[in-house]
């Protein structure tokens, strides 16, 4: 089941480069295999710096389209992944700075109100999955949107400190001094607003 | 509130395994001796299964690849960047001013009285005041008139061939 979700995320790389390959000869319908391989990923990525799906998704499909305008440049040098999050970033960035708006993060009151709607659902045993997900990503979405980003990269993303420096714009070391910042605000968030969660999850 | 860092920092690497071996023999210590790091350590690992397992992607729209691909349908891959920049020209170019700077600096430099006296600054004046008679001469004026026409004559053959690869498109 685990694998299968996974599997669902990821893409190997000699299936993605034999993809890019058709698509350079000219076959355009093979594109949609990298659109299913990454969209999940893309979009997500795309929703760190947006609260807005819709915003979230027109995002994402920019990002596509330029990755296959610009195909013919990916090199082989990187994984396919590292290069099309590195476009993704980038595309979000601009995107911000175009609006102009404030990095989005929950307030608190929001929290709170989701504690209070989803808290009781914490104490079923075999329903604990959903809910402990729903933790995580609503702590995620009270980080900022590079923070938030990194850690998406690092979990789920497959993506090395190295790779990550390059999708990011900074050196592996930078990218894991980030990465430790990141993961304690997460671990301030978690522990300020999910404090009795993660008690029960350690017994 | 720093020690709590230092720990902290040292149990990341330790959880991602970024520690050279000595460092991994004493952090394995002071866990297995000092509660302080052991329950510090349980936290963090419980943050780092969370981070792995509970973490999902968002799901976009049905629609979501049909959009991509009716947006691209009409556009054509852009050609490899390498096709049509040259490293080499932008190299030679590099190379050009740098020797140009070079030359200047050089030239500059030779033209220093360096044992004139320091209260006297009208050689130093002099040195940026070249005297444009020198440089203007007719024999200057008709080489840069040539190599204009040369470049004007090569961005017309450009644009007539962009126009005419154009016109060959449509038809």
């Amino acid at each position: 089941m685990f694998e299968g979700v996974i599997s669902l995320f990821m893409h190997n790389a000699t299936e993605d480069n034999e993809i890019i390959c058709r698509v350079l000869k000219g076959d355009q319908q093979a594109f949609a295999g990298l659109v299913k391989g990454y969209r999940h990923f893309v979009f997500t990525i795309a929703l760190r710096y947006t609260d807005n799906r819709e915003d979230a998704e027109e995002l994402a499909q920019d990002v596509f389209v330029k990755a296959y305008r610009s195909l013919a440049d990916f090199r082989h040098q990187s994984k396919f992944s590292t290069w099309l999050y590195t476009i993704a970033a980038n595309t979000c960035r601009s995107f911000l700075r175009k609006r102009k708006t404030v990095i989005h993060s929950l307030s608190d009151e929001t929290t709170f109100n989701f504690v209070n709607s989803n808290g009781q659902g914490m104490s079923g045993d075999g329903q604990m999955a959903e809910p402990i997900a729903a933790m995580m990503n609503h702590s995620i979405g009270l980080l900022n949107a590079d923070d938030a980003t990194i850690i998406t990269l690092f979990y789920k993303g497959d993506q090395s400190l190295e790779e990550i420096g390059q999708v990011m714009g900074i050196t592996p070391n930078t990218a894991k001094v980030k990465l430790f910042r990141a993961r304690q605000r997460l671990k301030e968030k978690l522990e300020k607003h999910f404090s009795g969660e993660l008690k029960e999850i350690r017994q | 509130m720093s020690e709590d860092k230092n720990i902290a920092t040292d149990l990341w690497n330790y959880i991602d395994g970024n520690l050279s071996d000595k460092e991994l023999l004493r952090v394995k210590n002071l866990l297995q001796e000092d509660e302080a790091w052991n329950s510090h350590y349980k936290r963090l690992l419980q943050l780092d299964i969370l981070m792995k397992d509970e973490l999902s992607m968002e799901e976009p729209s049905m629609r979501f690849t049909k959009n991509i691909m009716e947006q691209i349908k009409d556009l054509p891959v852009a050609p490899a960047t390498k096709n049509y920049i040259n490293a080499k020209i932008i190299f030679s170019i590099a190379f050009f001013f740098m020797l140009l700077i070079a030359g200047l600096l050089i030239y500059s430099f030779a033209q220093v009285n360096w044992s004139a006296p320091s209260s006297s600054s009208s050689s130093f004046i002099e040195l940026f005041k070249p005297d444009p008679r020198k440089y203007f001469t007719p024999q200057a004026m008709h080489v840069f008139l040539m190599i204009d026409v040369v470049l004007g004559l090569m961005f017309l053959d450009r644009f007539l061939n962009r126009k005419k690869a154009l016109k060959q498109q449509h038809t």
